[in-house]
């Protein structure tokens, strides 16, 4: 397993290197130049010239790249350009609020999901199947943002059950923090607990005509037992390859989610930086958004090896 | 199919038509198009009380000198008074400096500062600290107030409690020009801190900051015994903050904020959630600005034209009314405009006529630049449709909002933009970047000797009655020869409030200023 870890570790290291150049090159391609803001109100073009020459923007390409990366191995992502805030200090102040939503929204989806994939491959056919295919396709088909205004009119202003906007830090007061967590993180959730619903349902009605489970069941062991220990494991490695893509599909949801509930996180940090132009935040965040996505998938291909011993091996 | 099953597969479709349809049924919400004050501060409000405004975007520095934006300007006023405090109406008043006398020549101006007050880190405000803070907004590299002080030549220490301030031409736009970042008052032992953009400790004004999480809230609490009390009414002040409108009414419906302001598609959600909806007319217009350089734009009949063509009651309706008619770039209740600019009444046939006299018979075919948003581009979408009636083919090419300045401003290769043009603290700020030949938004290098003149005039003068007379014949030359700033109307700013909040004023120049806000019992 070891051995595993550290190939695809590997695998990643570089691929973090080109994930950065890319997002560079993107940047650098965007239209519009951040020094025209800067350069404060009515300014002529030497005071845009100026300004250009102090932040560095007219040097070129691989100038510019190689300064950011050099800063990068040394932890400094840079400083804003409009706000004079370190980037690596915005961005991992930042960080817990998404990790926090992400990962709830990804226990919602995989609680969830699971519970009623297994619960509709037992009873394949019945009305409780047809009543969780139908929810799932429901969940897969209705935008998340919306499902999140439906759950802000519900729950937060007709019921007042929920707050509508904000964020309270963990360590500061847990039940606020869940509190204000449990509307972005069920309207974020609720598209990738359809998908793994769909996908543990058809994983599991296979692996539960398999012989060696109609064996378990004629040796009278329960229900459950057979589901959890037997067949569960086996049919994980789809639903686990759904689970990885979702998570990576739902860190880039955060940007509308955090925007609809007001939540200070990386994706509204990436809203608002793009739209300022600032260049430099934007960066930080999509490395530290890429880096998150390759951890992820390096999770992923690991648990494989834990879930099929061949891949282990191999 | 049984009728159980039929009704649980419409379900989800009579969801999405209640909700997608639900703003569509009476047409476009409309606003009362006049003031409406805010409600009033009441006898036994709370002093201890906490007040929470929620805003669409961040601050940039706490330091006033390194902020990068206009929008900053409000996270600032909190922690540091100016020199000067520019009312709700755009008028200058005292308020650290509590008198000033101009020069006969109106080229210096005399300031008497107020007496007995320090700054937040206990040093002693006086003229000596004033100066040191002028010439820092002017000269420190890279200060956001440096344009706005080129005026300024010298700062003199005349006594402990008297400075005067020295400028090359004309001492008048000065004034109101300190009511902003650029007379902010800041502790010269903080000057070099380290950690004043996000944690200040030199303030002046009525709070300081007790936290900030940047992206999310600031918190102020009150200083003890600061000198103007009518001007702080609670004790604690949150700022949070919030990009989506939505997020924002919501945070005022359910009391997680007490204010905000409004756009024109939330006026409808807030109006019928029975909050308090109070609004005021701007300093702020739209405005169609052409390249004169490009096109046929440098031809007058050609702008008085397409100033005719233009249907500005439908532009108006299309903002749910918050947006009033003008023929000039301020509105008429401020003293930097002309009662006898009226707005152009839609007429077609006169644009034909003008046109065919501007040898144009045919039209002509130019491109416009508008900001990716849904609201400029509806207002270009009619502009194209009112063009199109006289034979003008205008293209509209969205853009992001970045990228208008650089194209029309910088490169000079724009025919013309669409845009909102903010108040400036001065009006002289606004007149130099669209009526001097190297103005920021005249790329044209549009020039009128009657113009150039009446905005000298106006420089002049010590006070908004003596340079009213100048502004009005300013907009008199400009409508005269339509420059190219067509100005569509005059943006009218609505805030909701939670039914207990009192004093609020809306500010005509955006400055979203909470100072004398309180909450009532």
């Amino acid at each position: 397993m070891l051995g595993l870890l550290l190939r695809r570790l590997a695998f990643t290291i570089p691929m973090l290197v080109v994930v950065s150049f890319c997002v560079f090159s993107l940047i650098v391609l965007v239209p519009g130049d951040p020094a025209v803001a800067l350069a404060g109100e009515n300014p002529d073009p030497a005071q845009i010239q100026a300004v250009r020459e102090r932040l560095g923007l007219d040097d070129p390409f691989l100038v510019q790249f190689w300064r950011w990366f050099t800063g990068l191995l040394h932890g400094d992502l840079g400083v804003s350009l409009f706000s004079s805030q370190s980037v690596t200090g915005a961005v991992f102040g930042r960080l817990p609020t998404t990790l926090s939503l992400a990962g709830l929204s990804l226990f919602v989806a995989a609680v969830s999901g699971v519970a009623v994939g297994v619960l509709a491959a037992m009873r394949p056919g019945t009305k409780l199947d047809r009543i969780a295919t139908f929810t799932a396709s429901l969940g897969i088909a209705v935008p998340y943002f919306w499902v999140g205004m439906i759950l802000v009119l519900l729950f937060a202003i007709n019921l007042t059950i929920f707050p509508a906007v904000g964020y309270t830090p963990l360590h500061e007061n847990p039940v606020q923090w869940f509190l204000h967590l449990v509307l972005p993180a069920t309207a974020l959730g609720l598209a990738p607990a359809a998908v793994i619903a769909r996908q543990t349902r058809a994983a599991m009605t296979g692996v539960l005509r398999e012989d060696y489970v109609r064996t378990a069941t004629a040796k009278g062991l329960p229900p459950l037992r057979v589901v959890g220990k037997h067949a569960l494991k086996n049919a994980a490695i789809p639903v686990v390859t759904a689970f990885g893509l979702e998570a990576s599909r739902l860190i880039g949801g955060t940007v509308v989610i955090e925007q609809l509930f007001a939540l200070p996180g990386l994706g509204s940090l990436a809203y608002s930086s793009v739209f300022a132009r600032d260049f430099p935040m934007v960066q930080g965040v999509l490395l530290v958004v890429a880096a998150l996505v390759l951890l992820i998938n390096l999770l992923v291909d690991v648990s494989y090896g834990y879930f099929n011993p061949r891949i282990r091996q191999s | 199919m049984s009728t159980r099953r039929w009704g649980a597969a419409l379900l989800p479709l009579v969801l999405i038509a209640a909700v997608g349809c639900g703003e569509g049924t009476g047409g476009i919400p409309q606003a009362d198009t006049g003031p409406v004050d805010c409600p009033p501060v009441q006898q036994g409000f709370d002093p201890a009380a906490e007040l929470t405004w929620i805003y669409t975007v961040d601050n940039t520095s706490f330091d006033p000198d390194k902020i990068t934006t206009n929008n900053s300007q409000m996270y600032l006023y909190p922690v540091y008074d100016s020199l000067v405090h520019v009312n709700a109406a755009g008028e200058a008043e005292p308020m650290l400096a509590k008198s000033w006398t101009m020069s006969p020549d109106g080229r210096s101006v005399d300031m008497r500062l107020i007496d007995d007050w320090r700054y937040h880190d206990g040093v002693a405000f006086d003229a000596t600290s004033v100066r040191a803070n002028l010439l820092r907004h002017r000269d420190k590299v890279g200060s956001f107030n440096a344009n706005r002080l080129t005026a300024l030549t010298d700062v003199q220490v005349l006594d402990s409690r008297t400075v005067r301030l020295v400028t090359a031409s004309s001492a008048g736009p000065l004034i109101t020009i300190l009511g902003g970042s650029a007379g902010m008052m800041m502790s010269p032992a903080a000057f070099d801190e380290p950690g004043q953009d996000i944690k200040p400790t030199g303030g002046s004004g009525p709070y300081t900051l007790s936290s900030y999480v940047p992206g999310d809230r600031m918190v102020y609490q009150r200083v003890p015994n600061y000198w103007d009390p009518a001007a702080a009414r609670v004790a604690t002040m949150t700022y949070l903050i919030s990009g989506d409108d939505n997020a924002r009414l919501n945070a005022v419906t359910t009391g997680a904020a007490d204010l905000t302001f409004l756009r024109a598609g939330m006026l409808r959600p807030a109006q019928e959630s029975g909050l308090v909806i109070c609004q005021q007319p701007s300093l702020s217009s739209y405005n169609l600005n052409l390249n004169t350089a490009r096109s046929e734009f440098g031809e007058v009949k050609v702008r008085q034209a397409m100033n005719v063509a233009i249907d500005r009651r439908s532009i108006s309706l299309l903002v749910s009314g918050l947006c009033q008619p003008t023929g000039q770039l301020f509105p008429e209740f401020y003293y930097a405009s002309s009662k006898n600019v009226r707005p152009a009444e839609h007429d077609p046939g006169r644009a034909r006529q003008l046109l065919a006299e501007a040898g144009l018979p045919d039209g002509f075919s130019f491109d416009l630049q508008v900001i990716n948003l849904d609201v400029y581009q509806q207002i270009a979408q009619v502009m194209q449709a009112n063009f199109a009636e006289v034979g003008i083919a205008m293209s509209i090419t969205p853009v992001d909002v970045n990228k208008l300045a650089d194209g029309f401003s910088v490169a000079k290769n724009v025919d013309a933009i669409l845009s909102e043009q903010k108040a400036e603290s001065d009006p002289s700020v606004l007149t130099a970047e669209y009526y001097r030949p190297d103005g920021f938004s005249n790329p044209g290098g549009f020039s009128d000797p009657a113009i150039i003149a009446a905005d000298q005039e106006a420089a002049r003068g010590a006070t908004p009655a003596q340079r009213a007379a100048a502004f009005t014949t300013l907009f008199d030359a400009v409508a005269k020869v339509q420059a190219p700033n067509i100005s569509l109307c005059n943006l009218t700013t609505p805030f909701v409030l939670n039914p207990k909040v009192g004093g609020v004023q809306i500010y005509a120049d955006a400055s979203r200023q909470l100072r004398g806000a309180a909450i009532n019992p």
